[in-house]
């Protein structure tokens, strides 16, 4: 799988304001896409993520490190013909219409006028605006899921091979949000690569191939879904566990409760510890696989709360800490490496 | 390039509808008061005053326009994010920013084209019957001054939205403004100063802000016999004046913004 | 970050180095003189006048401001319109300093120098619309400063010289600034300025250089049409200024050729200056006096018959009507501080030294009639002027009627023979008789038509009852004189600001300047008063080669000042 996005040892640094002093938006980033991945980047607010999406875009500039996009420099010009961009909540235009707008961003591709009115047709068809209530409104009338819609129809304008999305689903409502993830999934059906910043986790684990963490512009955990979330470990609950093997699991954490231990053990080891559990006459109680959710990944690195109502991390608010600070204990540092 | 052509194109279409024009209409207003307000003087005088006050309020008009307009055209888009959606596209820094400069210098055109109609068309109706009457046209003359006058002050504008904030830039465009107004005096006090170094800050100044005094052409138009020497002269070197400073001032513009953050 | 810039792009940012050389020379360029419009002339009190105006004492900040920014020509505006109001309601001196400030903004303006001087001139005014001419060397300083940014336009010079010429009475100094014009303008209108220099010159005695300029202006006239694309009307205006010109350089000629004739034929007029000043209240001063004037009558020039050039004279008309009355020649009355001079001033300043006393009046002269033996003369017992047609007949009231009766008979008697009628009598007669139509031509009957009509007059009584007899019209025995009379109480106890009577020795003087006397006035004593003396009051050495009635009164403080009435002057 060829490499669509390449991004090593990146490092932004911003100044502190009336300080001598600068911190790392993003601090020391590797990592690749590979080409028709639809690739999840999380963090919560002022992790990280648009830096790193601008970095790629040519719209800022990286203090350090390399960013390559489709084999290019990032903000390569040959290379925009091939990408594209939804920035989160997108702004248009606030005087002109769906139409005007996809027009107008289709022109700057270089189509000629009546080439890119067509094309904007289509595409605010594709995004359901073309409906006569909607199709002469001028944006400032409309509501946030319809703004985002203007931001997917023109981000598809050049029927890009590659495609930036900035927080697609954000503050929107539960319909428009399943609609827009029906769309991503549509994108993945076509082979699409995308670049999927989101703290909307539901979308992302429904959406990704693979997905990384970035906390205070860190890097802190990468993998697919698969390695993410499913079935690495299981639980394992034992009755009368012979001394031997309790003394192992215990050791690596298993907890005892009456006559009950409980462990977590790895996959690949599941079969071993049922086989010593049986020729110890000991009875399992259950085996059941550790199914967690990205939202514990992320809890446990971003040592944040979940908002209950909207599903989502709740922002630390904070901007990336100074650079000398060290990341707190990552028990998945092995799965990033 | 086509592109640049594209989003100036869009740049003109946002500011008529953000209702731009609506200046226009007002001075239009003024100004056909102004054929009426004077008349308790003799003709000769209420025809000065009508002019001079007329190119006046054009330029007037067309200073406010064009720094409100040109300190305003980049910050915003940045500000509302526009520019991301734009840069993220095959558009290169320096098409964006043209384009965005090329609108302001159309809106600026239809601006003060229309002002300058009506105030030729009020003066010509106002002149009807008149004795020994100089054409409206001339006043044209006048107006070319302002639009080159307004076409470097833009630029001044731009120059600065690329790294100053839209506040700070009113009042460095509307300063520097006020000094290159004073570009005659500039020279005189360097000439008179008797302190070298005074001498050479005067002249740096008289050389480095731009002239903007030397755009006012009204009272050669006022006073028919009050005439600079070498009129054709004096018109073309100050439109190019205006064309080559503006260019120097948009390419450092472009070399900002080129490595500018959005 | 600009560093960075110029290191990924130096070709564009190659492109600064022409670009600048191309601002720096194009400015260079502007700073020439040739791409300037004339340098305006800032004089100092201009600079102390602005820079004060800063610090807040004239112009206030925001017009100052936009003066600054561009708006120079905008805020004059403004200001002018604002001193316009003061004007019409009434606070002057509001606008002294408007128009300092104005003419410093706007140092072309031509019409602020025009109307400013004007405002100056003529129309600071005492209660009795006297003006204040402690203003005339401001407004001229005003004007210079206007010529001086001005230059090379006529409009400047122009004012400056009519009110030299209408107001300050200097017709050397008019002709000056009207020279000036001429010299400078090659566009200057001739109806403006040629014109008015022949009238200065003829103004300041300079026959044959008022001839010469209005021979000057038909040829400037002429090639004024002769330039392309000019207007019909513009054509229009220039065939009129070279009729007027020519008519009037023919007058000139005539005048030229007659009035020392007229003078050598009739003798010189003992003008009898009698003149008794007296103070009636605190700062009243009531002049009275007669004097003989005998004028002559306009219009009445036979045209003289020129040579194919058009300047030389070949014959002559008979001349000059020689009689009528002097209204409207004028007595100059001027109170001043003892030895007041008019200063000239470097530069325009609105600054008047509040202590100087100065009052100019003209006091109109009537009377001066006078009828030859066998002449008509109405006789009334009321002064005054006769019926106008009668006094277009030169028929006038000499009254008081005791006196005019005594002197001779009614006209019925007179045409049966009582006393004789002399022929300029029938003339009279049948001229007030059988008035022609206003707008005849010729205006009046020529003598040899005179003989008939006046027979005609003999035998017709009803015209004689209606016409004459009822409008008193007698003829003289002999003849009869009734002298010039002129009376004027002037009151300058309402205006202590004009007149504060600061000094302790003041001079009263009058005077009557043949040059500025009317045309037909001028016709019987010559330019320069050559045709009249006076035993006590003639003055030939203020000016020379003038000929002028001059009465100087010294008076002091008290004088003026007292109260009560009390004769100050009487000879």
């Amino acid at each position: 799988m060829a490499a669509a996005i390449e991004i090593t040892n990146l490092t932004k640094q911003y100044p502190v304001p009336m300080k001598r002093e600068f911190v790392n938006a993003v601090d020391n980033l590797t990592l690749t896409v590979g080409e028709g991945e639809i690739f999840g980047f999380l963090g919560a607010n002022g992790a990280g993520k648009t830096t790193t999406i601008k970095i790629l875009l040519g719209l800022i500039y990286a203090t350090s490190g390399d960013a390559n996009v489709l084999g290019a420099p990032a903000g390569d010009i040959a290379v925009k013909h091939k990408i594209s961009y939804l920035p989160e909540s997108p702004y248009f235009y606030e005087h002109m219409t769906a139409r005007e707008i996809v027009t107008f961003y289709a022109q700057l591709f270089g189509m000629h006028r009546e080439e890119a009115k067509k094309k904007a047709d289509e595409l605010v068809d594709f995004v359901g605006l073309g409906g006569k209530s909607d199709v002469n409104k001028p944006v400032s009338e409309f509501s946030k899921g319809m703004r985002q819609r203007v931001g997917i129809a023109q981000s598809l304008i050049n029927d890009p091979t590659l495609l930036f999305y900035d927080e697609p689903t954000s503050g929107l409502d539960a319909i428009a949000r399943r609609d827009i993830r029906d769309l991503m999934l549509e994108l993945k059906r076509q082979g699409k690569t995308m670049f999927l910043s989101s703290h909307q986790l539901e979308d992302v684990e429904l959406v990704c191939h693979r997905a990384s963490i970035i906390h205070k512009g860190k890097l802190q955990v990468l993998g697919t879904m698969e390695e993410l979330l499913g079935g690495e470990r299981v639980e394992i609950k034992i009755e009368n566990t012979p001394a031997e093997l309790a003394a192992k699991l215990s050791a690596d954490g298993a907890i005892r409760t009456g006559d009950v231990l409980t462990a977590s053990v790895v996959r690949g080891d599941v079969s071993s510890v049922i086989d010593a559990a049986r020729s110890g006459n000991a009875s399992v109680v259950s085996i059941v696989p550790m199914k967690r959710r990205l939202e514990d990944i992320f809890v446990e690195i971003v040592g944040g709360r979940l908002d209950k109502v909207s599903g989502s991390l709740i922002s630390t608010g904070d901007r990336p800490l100074v650079n000398n600070e060290t990341s707190s204990a990552n028990p998945y540092k092995e799965i990033a490496k | 390039m086509n592109t640049a052509m594209v989003i100036a194109r869009n740049t003109i279409s946002e500011a008529l509808r953000k209702k731009i024009l609506n200046a226009f209409l007002m001075v239009g207003v003024v100004l056909i008061a102004l054929t009426f307000i004077f008349q308790q003087f003799a003709p000769r005088q209420e025809l000065t005053l009508v002019k001079g006050m007329g190119l006046g309020i054009i330029s007037l008009a067309g200073l406010f326009i064009t720094v409100i307009l040109c300190i305003n055209l980049v910050p915003t888009e940045v500000e509302r994010r526009t520019i991301y959606t734009i840069l993220a596209k095959p558009v290169r820094r320096y098409e964006f920013l043209l384009g965005k400069f090329f609108g302001a210098l159309g809106t600026l055109g239809i601006n003060i084209g229309l002002m300058g109609l009506a105030f030729v068309v009020a003066v010509a109706v106002k002149q009807i019957g008149a004795e020994n009457a100089v054409s409206p046209l001339i006043l044209f003359k006048g107006i070319l001054m302002i639009a080159m006058q307004m076409l470097l002050l833009a630029a001044l504008a731009m120059f600065f939205s690329t790294f100053v904030t839209p506040l700070v830039n009113f009042f460095l465009t509307m300063v520097l403004f006020v000094i290159g107004n004073l570009s005659s005096y500039t020279l005189d006090l360097a000439k008179n100063s008797q302190v070298a170094i005074v001498k050479y800050v005067l002249l740096g100044v008289h050389y480095v802000v731009p002239n903007f005094g030397n755009f006012q052409y009204t009272n050669p138009l006022l006073q028919p016999d009050v005439v600079v020497k070498n009129e054709t002269l004096f018109l073309t070197q100050n439109c190019a004046y205006a064309v080559a400073y503006a260019t120097a001032l948009m390419v450092l513009a472009i070399l900002v913004f080129d490595r500018r953050e959005v | 970050m600009l560093r960075e810039a110029f290191a990924k792009n130096p070709k564009l940012a190659g492109t600064l180095v022409p670009l600048t050389a191309a601002i720096i020379a194009f400015q260079a360029i502007n700073d020439r003189d040739d791409m300037r419009r004339q340098p305006a002339i800032e004089p100092k009190s201009v600079k102390t006048a602005a820079t004060a105006s800063f610090g807040g004492a004239g112009l206030p900040f925001e017009y100052s401001l936009a003066a600054l920014s561009g708006f120079r020509q905008v805020i004059a505006g403004l200001l002018w319109v604002r001193s316009d109001a003061f004007f019409h309601s009434g606070n002057y001196d509001a606008i002294l300093p408007m128009i300092r400030l104005i003419t410093w903004l706007d140092p072309n303006w031509l019409d602020v120098y025009a109307t400013g001087a004007w405002h100056l001139m003529y129309n600071f005014t005492d209660t009795d619309q006297r003006s204040d001419r402690r203003y005339l060397p401001v407004g001229l300083a005003l004007l210079d400063e206007g010529i001086a940014n001005n230059s090379k336009v006529f409009d400047v010079y122009k004012e400056k010289g009519w009110n030299m010429f209408d107001k300050v009475r200097d017709y050397n100094g008019a002709v000056k600034a009207y020279q000036g014009a001429l010299a400078n303008d090659p566009d200057a209108e001739i109806n403006q300025v040629s014109h008015p220099l022949a009238h200065s010159f003829e103004r300041a005695g300079m026959v044959d250089e008022s001839i010469a300029a209005w021979d000057d202006a038909v040829k400037r006239h002429e090639a004024w049409m002769k330039r392309p694309g000019i207007t019909d009307e513009v054509k229009m205006r220039n065939s009129m200024g070279v009729k007027n010109a020519t008519k009037n350089r023919s007058i000139m000629q005539i005048r030229k050729a007659l009035r020392p004739t007229n003078i050598a034929a009739l003798g010189v007029v003992d003008t009898d200056f009698h003149v008794t000043v007296t103070r009636t209240k605190s700062k009243v001063i009531k002049v009275e006096g007669s004097w003989n004037l005998i004028g002559s009558i306009k219009d009445t020039f036979d045209a003289g018959i020129f040579e194919a050039d058009g300047n030389t004279i070949k014959t002559l008309g008979k001349g000059l009507t020689l009689d009528g009355p002097v209204n409207g020649c004028r007595v100059d009355v001027r109170l001043q501080d003892d030895g007041y001079k008019m200063p000239e001033f470097g530069s325009f300043s609105f600054e008047v030294d509040p202590k100087i006393t100065l009052m100019q009046d003209i006091v109109t002269t009537s009377g001066g009639r006078q009828v030859d033996a066998g002449g008509a003369y109405v006789a009334t017992p009321r002064a005054g002027n006769a019926e106008a047609v009668a006094e277009s007949a030169k028929v006038y009231n000499l009254a008081p009627k005791d006196q005019a009766v005594a002197n001779g008979v009614p006209v019925a008697q007179a045409l049966t023979g009582a006393v004789p009628i002399s022929a300029r009598g029938q003339w009279q007669l049948v001229t007030m008789a059988y008035p022609k139509a206003f707008n005849a031509y010729p205006r009046y009957y020529t003598q040899a038509e005179i003989p008939a009509m006046f027979a005609k007059l003999r035998g017709d009584a009803k015209t004689v009852a209606e016409k004459l007899t009822k409008r008193n019209v007698h003829i003289a025995r002999k003849g009869l004189y009734a002298p010039g009379s002129f009376r004027r109480e002037i009151d300058m106890s309402k205006d202590p600001k004009m007149y504060g009577f600061k000094n302790d020795s003041f001079e009263l003087i009058l005077s009557v300047n043949p040059r500025t006397a009317p045309d037909f006035v001028q016709d019987r004593i010559g330019w320069n008063g050559e045709g009249w003396n006076d035993r006590k009051y003639l003055d030939d050495k203020t000016v020379p080669g003038l000929r002028m009635i001059r009465v100087r009164v010294p008076l002091t403080k008290d004088d003026i000042l007292g109260s009560g009435e009390k004769v100050l002057f009487k000879g």
